[in-house]
This record gives C-alpha cells, sequence and structure tokens, in this order.
C-alpha cells in the first residue's frame, strides 16, 4: 500500500499538475494563449503568424516541459538547474539546448543572433512591388512623416520611467512593421520581445479597426473625396515613368546604396528588403533565388520566429505593469504614427495647388499591404469610383523604408 | 530628466533622419527615372507582362482614365484597370468567356484582378454590354492596361 501511494506521488509530481496547483499564474498563461488561438483560427487575424506565436506561449508555459525561453540577464549571466551561474555567450550552442531545452536553442541561435528577421525582410521585399511608389514618388515623403509615433511614444514612455532601450522597443511598434519591431527589440530590450510582438502584430491585425477610426476623428467628408485621378489629370506628372523595369531593377541597388551610406545600422533589414526586391525585379533569370525567398525560406523563418517569440512569454516574464504598458504604448504609437501622416497632408494642402487625399498619409504608416486595402475601402465608400489604392501603396511601401531607417537610428543611438 | 533630454535628441535626430533619407530617396529616384527614360526603350516593349497580357493596338485617342473607363466616342468606351495584378473575368467564376455581346447591369461586377494586396472587383458604374474581352483569362495586367470595350 505504502508503494502504491509512493508511486501515485511520483506520477502526480511527473505530471505538470503540481507545478500549477503550486503557481496558479500558468492558468492565466493558458487562457491568454487560448484567446490568442481564438483571434487566429476564428477571426483570422493575422493567422500565418499569431498561430504560431500563440502555440509557442502555450507550450512554453508548461512547467518541466522546458519549451519556455530562457532570457540572460543584461551581463549574459543565467543561472542553470543545479545553481551555478554561467555567461550565455561563452555556452555552446548543444549545452544551452541541454541545459534549457530546444526552444531556448532555436531562440539564441535564430533569433538572438538576429538571422531571422533579416530573412522575414528579404522575403517581404520579394512580395513588395515598389512600382506605386516610383510612380508617384512625391507621396513617399507620408511614409517618414508617419514615423513620428515611434518618437512620441518613446518619449512618454521615458517620462514613465522606462529605460531608453525600453522605451525604443516600445515606440517602434508604431512603426507597424513585424519585422521590424522584432529586430529593435532582440537589439534594445530582448526581455521584451515576447509582449511587444504580440503588441505590433495584433495592432497591425486590427489595422482595419484603428485607420477608420483616426480618419474619423481626423478628416472631413470632402478631403476624404478628393480624387487623385483628377488631380492628377490637372497637374500632371513632369516625368513620367517610360521604361518601368529598367527603373525597378536599379532603384533597389541604389536605395541600398544611399541608406547603407547614411544609416549604416538599418542596412541588415533595408539591404535584405531590397535584396528581396531585386531578385524578384530581374524576372526569369533569378526566378529560383525569388521562388525561396519568397515561399520556403520566409515561411520557415516565419515558423521559427512565431514558435521562438511565443515561447519567450512564460508566466514570470509576461505577467507584470510592463506588458500592460506596451499593449496601451503600442496602440497610441500606432495611433499617433496614423494622425501624424494624416496632419502632414493636411498641411501640405494648405500650400500645394494639387491636393491630397489624407488617406495617403494614414497609409505611411507601414502594415503593407492592408492600410492601403483598408483606405481604398474608405474613399470607395464614400465614392465607389474613387480608388486610391496605387497612391496609398506609395506612402505604405515608403512608411516600410522609413521605420527600418528609424530603427537603425534607435539601434545606432541605443544599442 | 536626463532621460527625457535624451528621448527629445532621438526624437528630433530620428525624425530628421528618416525624412533626409526618405527626400534623398525622391530626389535620386526622379533622377534615376530621368535617367532611365532617356535610355533606348526595348525592355520595356518586350517586358513580361505585355508579352503576357496581349494588349491591342491603342484604341483611337485613349483618353485619361475615368476610374475604370475611358469613352472613346460612339458609345463604345474602354474598360481600364486601376491596379495592377491577375486578370480574372467575373460573370462565371469558372473562367469562360461569356457570350458576347453580354449584357450588364449597373453594379454587376465585371472582373476581378487579384495582386498581392488582394482582390480588386471592377464593377459597373451604369448598364451596358460587353462588347469584346482584350485579355486572357487568369494573365497579368498593368495598371491602366486595357481589359474589355464596352457598349452603352
Amino acid at each position: 500500500m505504502q508503494s502504491f501511494s509512493e508511486i501515485l506521488e511520483r506520477v502526480y509530481d511527473m505530471t505538470a499538475i503540481s507545478n500549477i496547483v503550486s503557481e496558479p499564474s500558468y492558468l492565466l498563461m493558458y487562457v491568454i494563449a487560448f484567446g490568442l488561438l481564438y483571434l487566429g483560427i476564428v477571426k483570422k487575424y493575422e493567422p500565418l503568424l499569431l498561430i504560431p506565436i500563440a502555440f509557442g506561449v502555450l507550450i512554453a508555459n508548461f512547467p518541466g516541459g522546458d519549451m519556455g525561453v530562457v532570457q540572460a540577464d543584461s551581463a549574459g549571466m543565467v543561472t542553470l538547474a543545479d545553481g551555478t551561474v554561467r555567461n550565455i555567450w561563452e555556452m555552446p550552442l548543444h549545452d544551452i539546448s541541454h541545459e534549457f531545452g530546444i526552444i531556448t536553442y532555436l531562440y539564441y541561435a535564430l533569433i538572438k543572433s538576429g538571422l531571422l528577421p533579416p530573412i522575414i525582410f528579404m522575403g517581404v521585399g520579394a512580395l513588395t512591388d515598389f512600382g506605386p511608389m516610383l510612380r508617384n514618388l512625391k507621396l513617399a515623403i507620408f511614409g517618414a512623416a508617419a514615423q513620428f509615433g515611434i518618437f512620441a511614444v518613446l518619449l512618454a514612455a521615458l517620462a514613465l520611467g522606462f529605460t531608453p532601450q525600453e522605451a525604443a522597443s516600445l515606440g517602434i511598434i508604431g512603426g507597424a512593421d513585424g519585422p521590424t519591431a522584432i529586430f529593435t527589440t532582440i537589439k534594445l530590450a530582448p526581455h521584451l520581445l515576447g509582449p511587444i510582438a504580440i503588441a505590433a502584430y495584433s495592432y497591425m491585425a486590427l489595422v482595419p479597426v484603428i485607420i477608420p477610426l483616426v480618419v474619423k476623428c481626423l478628416c472631413s467628408k470632402d478631403e476624404l473625396l478628393i480624387n487623385m485621378r483628377e488631380q492628377d489629370k490637372l497637374y500632371p506628372e513632369k516625368n513620367e515613368v517610360k521604361n518601368m523595369k529598367t527603373l525597378k531593377i536599379i532603384f533597389p541597388i541604389a536605395t541600398t546604396t544611399i541608406v547603407a551610406i547614411f544609416v549604416p545600422t538599418a542596412v541588415s533589414l533595408v539591404g535584405m528588403l531590397m535584396f528581396g526586391n531585386l531578385i524578384k525585379e530581374i524576372g526569369p533569370d533569378t526566378n529560383r533565388l525569388f521562388q525561396t525567398a519568397s515561399n520556403g525560406l520566409m515561411n520557415t523563418a516565419t515558423i521559427f520566429l512565431g514558435l521562438c517569440v511565443g515561447a519567450t512569454m512564460t508566466a514570470e516574464a509576461f505577467l507584470n505593469w510592463t506588458t500592460l504598458g506596451i499593449v496601451a504604448g503600442g496602440f497610441l504609437a500606432f495611433a499617433l504614427s496614423i494622425a501624424s501622416g494624416i496632419c502632414m497632408v493636411k498641411v501640405w494642402n494648405i500650400f500645394a495647388k494639387k491636393k491630397i487625399n489624407p488617406l495617403v498619409g494614414a497609409t505611411g504608416l507601414s502594415a503593407v499591404p492592408m492600410a492601403s486595402r483598408v483606405c481604398n475601402g474608405i474613399s470607395t465608400k464614400y465614392n465607389p469610383k474613387n480608388h486610391v489604392l496605387n497612391y496609398c501603396m506609395a506612402s505604405n511601401v515608403a512608411g516600410v523604408i522609413g521605420s527600418a531607417v528609424a530603427a537603425g537610428v534607435l539601434i545606432s543611438f541605443l544599442g | 530628466m536626463n532621460n527625457l533630454s535624451t528621448g527629445l535628441l532621438l526624437m528630433a535626430a530620428g525624425m530628421v533622419t528618416v525624412f533626409v533619407i526618405l527626400l534623398i530617396v525622391i530626389y535620386f529616384g526622379k533622377l534615376l527615372i530621368a535617367t532611365v527614360n532617356r535610355l533606348p526603350d526595348k525592355d520595356s516593349m518586350n517586358s513580361q507582362n505585355s508579352a503576357q497580357a496581349p494588349v491591342p493596338a491603342p484604341q483611337p485617342a485613349p483618353a485619361e482614365p475615368v476610374p475604370a473607363a475611358t469613352e472613346a466616342g460612339n458609345g463604345i468606351y474602354d474598360l481600364i484597370t486601376p491596379v495592377g495584378g491577375t486578370f480574372k473575368l467575373s460573370p462565371d467564376s469558372e473562367g469562360r468567356r461569356p457570350n458576347l455581346p453580354f449584357k450588364f447591369k449597373k453594379g454587376d461586377v465585371l472582373c476581378k484582378i487579384t495582386n498581392a494586396e488582394g482582390e480588386s472587383s471592377l464593377c459597373a458604374s451604369e448598364d451596358g454590354t460587353i462588347l469584346a474581352v482584350l485579355v486572357e483569362n487568369g494573365s497579368r495586367v498593368d495598371i491602366n492596361d486595357v481589359l474589355m470595350n464596352i457598349g452603352r
């Protein structure tokens, strides 16, 4: 009888139940994971990313499962199971895998090393068409205006007592660009990676709600009725693009060179973005590379990135007030970015004869291509013939470059 | 307080850099466009798009595109695509060509264009008749390509 109850006790200890009972905070993490899975599967909010992240959250929070990411402190020190303290950067990767489990291994090998975000950027580049931006180059400037939210929230977060590195990672959510946010956070405040990635991706998924909200607050009906095509007819563009194919091939090469000279820290993002775009635009000669970059490699990277980012959200790392601040700050950053883009258009319209639809400013916030589609939806609601999609794509794509440059600036100042 | 001044500095430096870089990209892009325009124009003629999507010889006076149609006089006008992407005929989702001339009502979806940004439907703004479909189903079209001839 004695031995039977002993065995039962052993079995009970083997399961996660004992740990969950002693630390009920895990239950809250399961609820969060199930909630995110629901949003991804049923509501279809960015399912390609949210589902790996949500499942990562789930598997990370079973004590004893060793699937959660173990974060080193700022000096790189971690405590092993036997109580000794070691510098994680001096540990070989197989030791990390042995001590902390396979997900921590993947996290340090693929994410902490900064490998995956540039690869995803390459895929994004391969899926981006710079054509609309090259046709309406002037509109690219609104991609810069809409980065204001990043810095405004950075300032607000500093005032609330975040460290500059944390504040910068929080602000970069306003760039509305998942890989950029992750890349910046890894460099500046890796302990906030989970919540920041979740905030960035869920607000990107909420773009169809946030943009109409801000537009409704700031724009009048007359402004939304501005028809860009008619404006183009009234004031035609001076230099029409005649040879788009050649231009599209030269553009990524030239832009990489310019950005690399001025903001070298942004090259890992902008450079890879433009490389992906270049192999797409060259056409049949590099088609095999393009296929890999935009499909196989991108999807592989997304799976690992999603799972590892989710797994950083262990109960002890996630359940604190900082997370709440990130959720609130992220929303503010998004809304401010959209608003500043719109305001810049309004200022522009005061001085210029050729009016611009304020929706073009709203899309300066990256979130390609969802933001453009949403804005096109708004404009066609007021006038079914008024398609602003192409003009929005111009500032939208420029916004990607803008937020990558902003990330480069933050990393070089604070990293 | 020290942190706040760091923040202000970052804000100023960051916004200025972002603006300057994009301004440079814009002006450099303009320069690039001007340069490329002077190059012999052989690529764009044989580019993939026009090879796959045989666009007929320009209709008499292809006027400025009104959101998706241009008038060529005598009640016949061209349906022009406001976005680039893959062309899909809509009256029949299987992609079979409608029996021409095909009568449609205001608000009917004439065709759909699918691209990385999603799917755009081109709706009829008034009643009319499709007289000719100029693009193969499933082929790539570029912005401002003529898709169909429509009669009032």
